[in-house]
């Protein structure tokens, strides 16, 4: 079976009691995590350094497999598929932005930005204008031929966001946005990913900068070893 | 809801699979951007196979060179000289059709003459008439120059590079013993597996010769159906003395004593001939798999990028090994030409080392080289596909971590002793690393032990194997005090 097909009206993001232990024997990264993200929801997991954050973020990326539970993203339960569909998932359905950028420096700017879309089907003439016209939203549209390595944080980020919106995915995820970037650098970043969610994008947002949760995420998830300590809509969109 | 509607359209499976491609030539992000990476991968395969494939035409110029030399040339198994006083042409032409001759050339004519050469005694030489070099019998390989095509000219038995002092094309040899001394031009040199002459010369001027006073003669060259041993050889003879009047023939020599001759010279280079080519290709083996492996190994974190934006294992696996692949075979390619090209050389000297004229890249070879590139191919696709696989089969997560630091639990023992040993820490740091990838450290420590023996059998064993030779052909000069009146007595 290549994934069961779940018909949500609103839910974009669906856990039902999801463990990851790593090793066996050690406690888990990620203790029986249950939680709902709704289309078009900004939410912010938050929570001490290995508190199991970017774990859970890599689960619902399908970056990883849970140990047990069941992942459902964008209506696919995605924990028990293989490793091709669920390439071919994140091709088409999760965009990814990472604290590190995780650009590949041997790559312009623009195909950087477009692989994921050739990955997903487009050609690379359909490509290139998805690309252009995400460069030019994200204002570096001049740096379109330029190596990642000869740009600032902030331009890589945007980047970054760039080639995570080429296939204008269901669901965004953003582990870290804003760590590697200077304060007004991370506003910056951190406005463009609220326009982006005002224009309907979801997001789910890891990071343990609390103004930047409280600013910009509508509900914050809080993970304290592993498990779910907090959550609710507690701070304002 | 302002989220833009991407939807790509689904196309048919020519330009569905055009697109795949498409998209891993993106990822792989082009030759032209790797430059360092393809040299060094193109050139790591260059020398290596110009190395496996000058290590295989050693091994097969080793193997049993006079038995293929003298297979090739269909050489004499037994050379006769007869007294053509005795023997008249037709009696000779009858022993051609004697039980047990399979083959058989001539008469040639002979002359058996004393020469100098540059003013210096160069021996007494038997120069055989012949029209050419080829023949159902003693097919003689001619390596430099060309046949003598009249009279006045001669081919002499040889390397075509005999060295300072030797003779050379274009010198003159006379002729003594011989009224007026003729002087015959060197045009050639040529080699016959079985020695059936020391020159030659056209048929014209072997009568010409024995006109001037050399003696008269002339050889039949003979290949047997039984012909292996020493008895056989001599019952083959017999045979023939048999069917020529009596004292018809003079001499007989043996493809038996030339193969001695042949072996003895070799044998001694033989086994470090066997090693060189050995080592030549352990080496290419051990470096195209370090390499390569090492290339896949050194890109786990960017796999793991690529997998998190969408690369499936089968993309991931296809586009590494493209971007190993593309240099990998280019560099095959050249070498295979580049080792071609220095086994020419090497064949030669070879081929001058066990007396055998020329040694060519025998027909199996043409198949060899293009399946030893392939090989080579193979085992560079190997070498990555286990490093592949298992980037493709890691979760991204797993390939970024495994692509920023070693997994962890590698080399933990060895650190541990190392920083208790007396030693400044970063060279107990540099002394524990090797162990955190114990296998890639054992190929490179057997890939270096390879070239240190190579090194040492290069520089170490020249002199040695020069001593070894120069005793065997009793070439050395010694000196030696002769008292005319006996030994001194002390007084």
């Amino acid at each position: 079976m290549s994934g069961d097909v779940i018909r949500l009206e609103r839910d974009v993001i669906r856990l039902d009691g999801v463990t990851k232990t790593y090793q066996a024997g050690a406690p888990p990264a990620v203790a029986e995590v249950s939680m709902n993200v709704a289309a078009g929801e900004v939410v912010a997991v938050m929570g001490p350094s290995g508190s199991g954050k970017s774990t859970l973020l890599n689960l619902i990326a399908g970056l990883d497999r849970p140990t047990v539970g069941r992942v459902t993203v964008a209506g696919r339960r995605i924990d028990n598929l293989s490793e091709t569909a669920l390439a071919r998932f994140r091709a088409r359905h999760v965009g990814i932005i990472f604290q590190f950028f995780n650009l590949l420096d041997d790559l312009t700017v623009e195909d950087n930005v477009l692989l994921p879309a050739q990955l997903a089907g487009a050609s690379r003439r359909q490509a290139r204008v998805r690309a252009g016209e995400l460069l030019a939203r994200m204002g570096i549209d001049r740096y379109r031929n330029e190596y990642p390595a000869r740009m600032s944080g902030g331009q890589r980020q945007r980047v970054a966001i760039a080639r995570a919106l080429v296939n204008a995915p269901e669901l965004l995820l953003a582990d870290e946005p804003t760590g590697a970037l200077d304060t007004a650098t991370g506003q910056e970043i951190g406005k463009l990913l609220r326009q982006l969610n005002r224009d309907g994008q979801t997001l789910v947002l890891v990071t343990h900068d609390r103004a930047l949760a409280e600013r910009y995420a509508a509900r914050t998830v809080q993970l304290v070893d592993g498990q779910l300590a907090h959550s609710g809509a507690e701070v304002p969109a | 809801m302002n989220r833009p509607d991407v939807n790509w359209p689904d196309v048919n499976w020519p330009r569905a699979i055009a697109r795949w491609l498409a998209a891993i030539r993106t990822a792989t992000g082009g030759l032209r951007r790797h430059k360092l990476q393809a040299i060094v991968i193109g050139m790591v395969l260059l020398v290596s196979t110009a190395s496996a494939t000058l290590g295989l035409a050693l091994l097969a110029a080793n193997n049993a060179p006079f038995q293929h030399a003298f297979s090739a040339q269909h050489g004499a198994h037994v050379a006769v000289t007869v007294n053509t006083a005795r023997a008249r042409p037709a009696a000779l032409a009858a022993t051609t059709g004697l039980h047990g001759v399979t083959a058989a050339a001539g008469p040639f004519g002979t002359a058996t003459v004393p020469t100098q050469l540059g003013g210096q005694a160069f021996g007494q030489l038997t120069l055989a008439g012949r029209a050419s070099p080829g023949g159902p019998v003693d097919d003689v390989v001619l390596s430099a120059g060309h046949w003598p095509d009249c009279p006045g000219q001669v081919v002499l038995d040889g390397p075509a590079n005999p060295g300072q002092g030797g003779p050379q094309t274009g010198g003159t040899l006379t002729i003594r013993g011989v009224r007026g001394s003729p002087a015959l031009t060197i045009v050639g040199f040529a080699n016959s597996v079985t020695n059936t002459a020391d020159g030659w010369v056209t048929p014209g001027e072997v009568t010409r010769l024995q006109g001037l006073g050399a003696p008269a003669g002339a050889q039949m060259l003979y290949r047997f159906a039984s012909a292996g041993s020493f008895a056989q050889i001599r019952a083959d003879v017999t045979e023939v003395s048999g069917a020529l009047p009596t004292g018809a023939v003079t001499g007989a020599a043996s493809w038996l004593s030339a193969e001695n001759a042949s072996t003895g010279n070799g044998a001694i280079m033989e086994p470090f001939v066997v090693a060189f080519a050995l080592i030549g290709l352990i080496m290419a083996v051990l470096i195209v798999g370090n390499v390569v492996s090492g290339a896949v190994v050194a890109s786990y974190y960017r796999i793991g990028v690529l997998k998190s934006l969408g690369l499936t294992p089968a993309q991931v696996m296809v586009a590494y090994l493209g971007r190993i692949g593309w240099p990998a075979l280019a560099g095959c390619l050249a070498g295979v030409v580049a080792g071609n090209f220095l086994a020419i050389p090497v064949l030669s000297d070879s081929a001058s080392v066990y007396g055998v004229g020329r040694q060519q890249v025998p027909w199996w070879a043409s198949v060899l080289a293009p399946a030893g590139m392939l090989a080579l191919t193979a085992l560079t696709a190997l070498a990555a596909l286990g490093p592949a696989l298992r980037a493709g089969r890691l979760s991204a997560v797993q390939a970024i971590a495994a692509g920023r630091a070693p997994r962890t639990g590698r080399g933990y023992a060895a650190h541990r002793i190392a920083a208790r040993l007396r030693l400044p820490r970063p060279v107990g740091i540099g002394l524990a690393a090797p162990f955190a990838r114990p296998a890639r450290t054992a190929v490179s420590l057997a890939a270096i032990a390879f070239g240190a023996t190579a090194v040492i059998f290069a520089f170490g064993l020249n002199s040695s194997l020069g001593r070894a030779a120069q005793s065997q052909t009793h070439s050395a000069t010694v000196p030696v005090q002769i008292q005319q009146n006996g030994p001194a007595r002390a007084r």
